[in-house]
């Protein structure tokens, strides 16, 4: 089983990633596990970003490849502004309702 | 737009890649440092990705979740990714995960509240939904015909590695200037050229998403006292 680390590789790593992250969000209840697994999918993301920008990096035109770069630096800032919030907002709602169970936040519901 | 019918031949180039994938791994045999840094920390990630989303108790997953950052920084800088790396290790395993870990010190959770899942079905869901969206990223990746080309062109000559190109001390004639500039790939110098040249602009917005943050989360947790007439008692714990 001697398999070189290529294009395929990196993305089904991020593939089993991705998968785990959304497994989390449907399957738990915990709106800080849920949260988690957000930023699971988050990783993910970058990492497909990363593993394209590295293999372009040898075209013709490889100067451009660093753009992967950056998509993943603007998300990592996205990133950390909505766990901020997002806790900030876990904060709030366990003051006033006592919980944090993903399935008691129903007061939008109508 | 991506339709359904372009989740056949993705299918397909998935089994495709897969199928190279065995072949040359079977034919040549030149498994290399980097490949097997690439499965340890693969591995690593994945393992302690699941314990994050299983474990019971929110710190054991906060615990795994910065193993799993860290293997991501180390998989970051196999991909010659160093400024990434080092950001990954900082914002994610530092700064993310002490918020995570005071939010949950900050909350009293009932211990028969952390162990509640729901049913099994809809962790299969879950599961046929990443599948899905996985296929989705390939059949995105098919039709947008230069990346195809790109990527091409770049599994099939090595891509450049820092260590092949010494030629910093090449004397100047020698050196190719594309060539130093694939040396340079992923390195802070290369990142700050791009980010400070093209991408000026969004990184001022990234500073603006930021101050709109900060002021977010102060503006959300902060407590309301109710107006209350002079000279009543005001209980410290504060009436939402």
């Amino acid at each position: 089983m001697m398999y070189n680390a290529g294009l395929f590789q990196y993305l089904s790593l991020a593939g089993v990633l991705f998968i785990l992250g959304v497994f989390g969000v449907l399957w738990r209840k915990n709106a800080i596990i849920v949260f988690m697994s957000i930023e699971l999918m988050l990783n993910a993301a970058n990492l497909v970003f990363v593993t394209f920008s590295r293999f372009m990096a040898s075209h013709p035109d490889g100067y451009v490849a660093m753009q992967g770069h950056m998509f993943a630096f603007m998300s990592m800032v996205v990133a950390a502004c909505e766990v901020a919030v997002g806790l900030a907002i876990i904060v709030v709602i366990f003051r006033n309702k006592k919980t944090i169970d993903v399935d008691d936040m129903n007061l939008l519901k109508g | 737009m991506i339709s359904l019918e372009s989740y056949i031949p993705a299918l397909a180039f998935l089994a495709e890649a897969a199928a190279d994938a065995v072949k040359t791994g079977a034919s040549e045999m030149n498994f290399g440092a980097g490949d097997f840094f690439f499965y340890l920390f693969a591995v690593i990630a994945v393992f302690s990705a699941f314990m994050v989303v299983t474990a019971e108790s929110p710190i054991s997953s906060a615990l795994f979740l910065v193993v799993t950052f860290f293997a991501m920084a180390a998989i970051y800088a196999l991909l010659s990714a160093h400024f990434l790396a080092v950001i990954q290790v900082l914002v994610y395993a530092g700064a993310i995960m002490v918020l995570f870990l005071f939010v949950i010190m900050l909350l009293d959770l009932r211990k028969e509240e952390l162990i509640e899942k729901r049913h099994w079905l809809l962790g299969a869901v879950g599961f046929v939904v990443g599948i899905a969206l996985v296929v989705l990223m390939v059949a995105s990746f098919r039709l947008s015909q230069n990346v195809e080309v790109a990527v091409k062109s770049g599994t099939d000559q090595e891509a450049p590695d820092a260590a092949k190109f010494p030629a910093i001390q090449e004397s100047a004639d020698q050196i190719d200037g594309s060539r130093i500039e694939a040396a340079r790939f992923g390195t802070t110098r290369r990142v700050s050229k791009h980010l400070f040249r093209e991408y000026l602009f969004p990184f001022e917005v990234a500073s603006l998403l930021l101050l709109v943050g900060i002021i977010g989360v102060v503006v959300i947790s902060r407590r309301r006292r109710r107006r209350r007439p002079p000279g009543e008692v005001i209980d410290e714990e504060g009436a939402s």
